[in-house]
């Protein structure tokens, strides 16, 4: 390697043998300071990456709590065995692993800024979280939650938004579960006619239901039907509780308190219906003849035996 | 006119040297002793593979000299990336440590390092100073770094922690438990004090 020939503003005395060598190696490479915008890019890079990694943490978290909110448990009891199937099955697991991700990336990214050396990683991991959880909150005080869960789920046939897994939830009739809208009255068989969201066609029977159940059922609005099924070809619906379906907006503390008291109340009277009933036949009937009313099949519900033991 | 260099700081030279190269020479004059040193500490003590690590690292400072990042002083932005070329560099060469890690003349250092507070009291200042170098090279890489940096570089428990990116705490602990491990290594060797 050759030492380049003039260095107009070193002290040649004060030249080294390596400040030589190196010269000449800049002289000979032609070398050059990098770009000062190389650097500039390279750290907004990371800064950007971050903040995507932020705002797609904070949406999904916005939707883990429009789920949280809008869970029903209220009635968990009429679709699920025990909470934890019941959550098990509405938790927004892909929400929370991509809220997790994103976390991971967020700090991932900040690990990778200038100073980020100056902290702690639990301070790291915790601020990339915090500002997800934040900028969440601010979400779901605008409603960005629902607006993203609904907007995904018409739009993507395999996204299944809570909507749509609070409605598959409803919609089974083979369980006793009727999710749809009133359609009609049958004077003459004194049935509803009800469509489910599966526009099947159900002639309801209202036997053992009370008078806000049949005026909410008959009210026009989409409505979870609870009963059983007698004929599902010829569409015969037992029904046992009418439910409002709300999915527009979050349901407070008290008010899930409420429903949780209304459903319970409903199905300790099948329950109590069912005994008294059970009590009459063993004194005018003999055993296992049928029943002659229309009355207490809602005491044969899963969900009221379930609650009975 | 030629400006006087030795009143001029790190970054004046920096900002005339993007300008013109030749002013380089200057930083290379200011740390290539200090420099030479530190990689020689870190494990680099050929002296043919010193002066070809050194080159690198002068050339990879100049290449960089436009992403010195100022909320650091300059010194350890150069000692970052002496430290960085020089391990990368170590490892490249397979090299391990040879004969006395540290240097002679550096007994003074050593002692001092046997003083500080916890592992050292048990020690008398007139502890064997070959045998604290032998121990040393014994110590974990990640300790090893940090206790030359402080007790050979002088460097401030900040700057420590600007030259080898760890918070300033670690650098705390590292420096601890670096000693605590030291110690141990020096009662195996049964040290007379």
């Amino acid at each position: 390697m050759k030492k380049i020939e003039s260095q107009p503003h070193t002290n040649s005395d004060q030249e080294s043998k390596l400040s030589c060598l190196v010269l000449a190696q800049i002289a000979q490479d032609s070398l050059t300071p990098c770009a000062r915008w190389r650097f500039l890019c390279r750290n907004y890079f990371v800064w950007i990456a971050w903040a995507v990694s932020v705002i797609f943490g904070a949406i999904s978290f916005t939707v883990m709590l429009y789920v949280a909110d809008n869970a029903r448990f209220a009635l968990y009891e009429a679709t699920h065995s025990t909470p934890l199937s019941f959550f098990a099955e509405v938790l927004p697991f892909m929400w929370i692993v991509a809220f997790l991700i994103m976390g991971t990336l967020a700090y991932y990214n900040m690990s990778h800024t200038k100073s980020a050396y100056k902290y702690p990683l639990w301070q790291l991991l915790t601020s990339s979280m915090v500002f997800s959880i934040v900028g969440g909150i601010v979400l779901h005080v605008f409603g960005v939650g629902y607006i993203i869960d609904t907007q995904l789920g018409k739009g993507m046939p395999l996204y299944q938004s809570y909507e749509r897994t609070e409605a598959k939830m409803w919609q089974n009739p083979e369980e006793g579960r009727l999710l749809g809208v009133f359609s009609e009255m049958d004077e003459k068989e004194q049935v509803y006619i009800f469509i489910d969201g599966n526009n099947k066609k159900w002639s309801i029977q209202t036997a053992e239901l009370r008078t806000p159940d049949r005026d909410l059922l008959s009210s026009g609005k989409t409505v979870r039907v609870l009963g059983t099924t007698k004929d599902q070809k010829a569409g015969y619906f037992h029904a046992c509780g009418v439910f409002p379906w709300m999915h527009n907006g979050a349901v407070s503390a008290q008010g899930m308190r409420a429903d949780r008291k209304v459903f319970l109340e409903k199905m300790y009277a099948h329950m109590e219906n069912g005994d008294r009933l059970e009590g009459f036949e063993r004194e005018v009937f003999e055993k296992n003849q049928d029943m002659p009313f229309k009355e207490g099949l809602c005491a044969d519900l899963a969900v009221v035996k379930r609650m009975k033991f | 006119m030629q400006p006087d260099s030795q009143h001029m700081s790190d970054e004046e030279i920096v900002s005339m040297t993007i300008r013109d190269a030749a002013f380089f020479s200057h930083i290379v004059l200011r740390y290539e002793d200090k420099l030479s040193r530190y990689i020689m500490r870190l494990g680099i003590r050929n002296a043919e593979d010193r002066q070809d690590t050194l080159q690198e690292i002068f050339i990879k400072i100049y290449k960089n000299l436009n992403g010195f990042d100022t909320s650091l002083s300059f010194s350890s932005w150069v000692y970052r990336i002496a430290h960085n070329e020089a391990i990368s560099a170590y490892r490249k060469l397979s090299v391990r440590p040879e004969g006395h890690l540290i240097d002679e003349g550096n007994e003074r250092v050593a002692r001092e390092m046997t003083m500080e507070e916890g592992a050292e009291k048990e020690f008398d200042v007139r502890v064997n100073a070959q045998e604290v170098y032998r121990a040393l090279e014994e110590v974990e890489e990640k300790y090893r770094t940090v206790l030359i940096l402080r007790f050979f570089e002088h460097k401030e428990y900040e700057e420590i922690s600007d030259i080898l990116k760890i918070p300033t705490g670690s650098v705390g602990t590292l420096i601890h438990r670096g000693k605590k491990q030291l110690k141990e290594k020096l009662d195996t060797k049964q040290l007379h004090v």
